[in-house]
C-alpha cells in the first residue's frame, strides 16, 4: 500500500451530480481495493492556464488516498474512456500529505476523512543543543556557547 | 514575472529548506515561468540544480493539469 494523490480536471459544464458520480467511482475503485481515503477536496471552478477542448475554466477534484499498486492504474483506464473528465493525474505522494487547502485558496475543502497518517516523515531538524546548560554550571570552560565575542580569538 | 536579479545567488528552496515541491501550488511557481511560459534557467534563479530537477519536474505536472501555462498569454498563436 503506498500514498498516491490523483486530480481530475472535469468539463466545466458537467453537473453538480455528474462531478458527484465520478467523484464516487473514484472513491469507490479505492474502497474496493481495500484502500484508504484521505482527503477529497473539490476546488470548485478554476480558469485553466490555457484552454482544453474549447473550455476555458474545468472543476478541478483533488483525492489523497492508500491503495495498492494496481489502483492508479485501473483509474487511469477509467478515466481516459471518460469524456467528462479532461485531464489527470496521479503521482505518489511525496513527503508529509498534503494538508487540505484553506476555504479561501480553493473553493471548499470537502470531507477529510480519517486523521493525518505521514507515510513517510520528513527529514526533521535535530533537537536544540543540549550543551547550553552546560556552561553555567562550569564558567572556566573555553566551551564558547555564544557569550560575548572575545577579542583575543 | 522579471526575476530580481541578487548579487550573491542563492537557492531560494535551500534557504527555506523546502524539500518538496508541490505542483499545485500554481502561484509559487509561476514565478518561476517567464513571460512567454518557458522555465526560467537556473543560472537567473539562482536555483541549486536539485532544486531545479523538483522545480521542472513540478512545473511539467502542473502543466498538465492546465494549473499553468505551456506558452504565456499573448504569445500564443
Ligand atoms: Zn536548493
Amino acid at each position: 500500500m503506498r500514498f498516491y494523490e490523483t486530480t481530475i480536471v472535469l468539463d466545466p459544464q458537467s453537473e453538480d451530480a455528474v462531478i458527484e458520480r465520478e467523484v464516487e467511482k473514484v472513491t469507490n475503485t479505492i474502497a474496493r481495493a481495500e484502500g484508504k481515503l484521505v482527503t477529497t477536496q473539490k476546488w470548485g471552478v478554476k480558469r485553466m492556464a490555457y484552454p482544453i477542448q474549447k473550455h476555458a475554466q474545468a472543476h478541478y477534484v483533488h483525492f489523497v488516498y492508500q491503495a495498492p499498486p494496481s489502483v492508479p492504474g485501473e483509474l487511469e483506464s477509467m478515466f481516459r474512456i471518460n469524456e467528462t473528465i479532461l485531464r489527470h493525474l496521479t503521482v505518489l505522494v511525496e513527503g508529509p500529505l498534503p494538508k487540505p487547502r484553506t476555504a479561501e485558496t480553493h473553493g471548499e475543502a470537502t470531507s477529510t476523512v480519517s486523521g493525518p497518517v505521514e507515510p513517510a516523515p520528513a527529514v526533521q531538524p535535530t533537537a536544540a543543543p543540549t550543551g547550553a546548560t552546560t556552561a553555567e554550571s562550569s564558567p572556566d570552560t573555553t566551551v564558547a556557547v555564544a557569550d560575548e565575542p572575545d577579542k583575543t580569538s | 514575472m522579471a526575476f530580481e536579479r541578487r548579487s550573491r545567488k542563492t537557492c531560494r528552496f535551500c534557504e527555506n529548506t523546502i524539500l518538496h515541491i508541490d505542483y499545485k501550488d500554481e502561484k509559487a511557481l509561476r514565478r518561476y515561468l517567464s513571460e512567454r511560459g518557458k522555465i526560467v534557467p537556473r543560472r537567473i534563479t539562482g536555483t541549486c540544480a536539485w532544486h531545479q530537477r523538483k522545480l521542472t519536474l513540478a512545473i511539467k505536472r502542473g502543466r498538465h493539469l492546465a494549473l499553468l501555462p505551456f506558452v504565456g498569454v499573448g504569445y500564443r498563436r
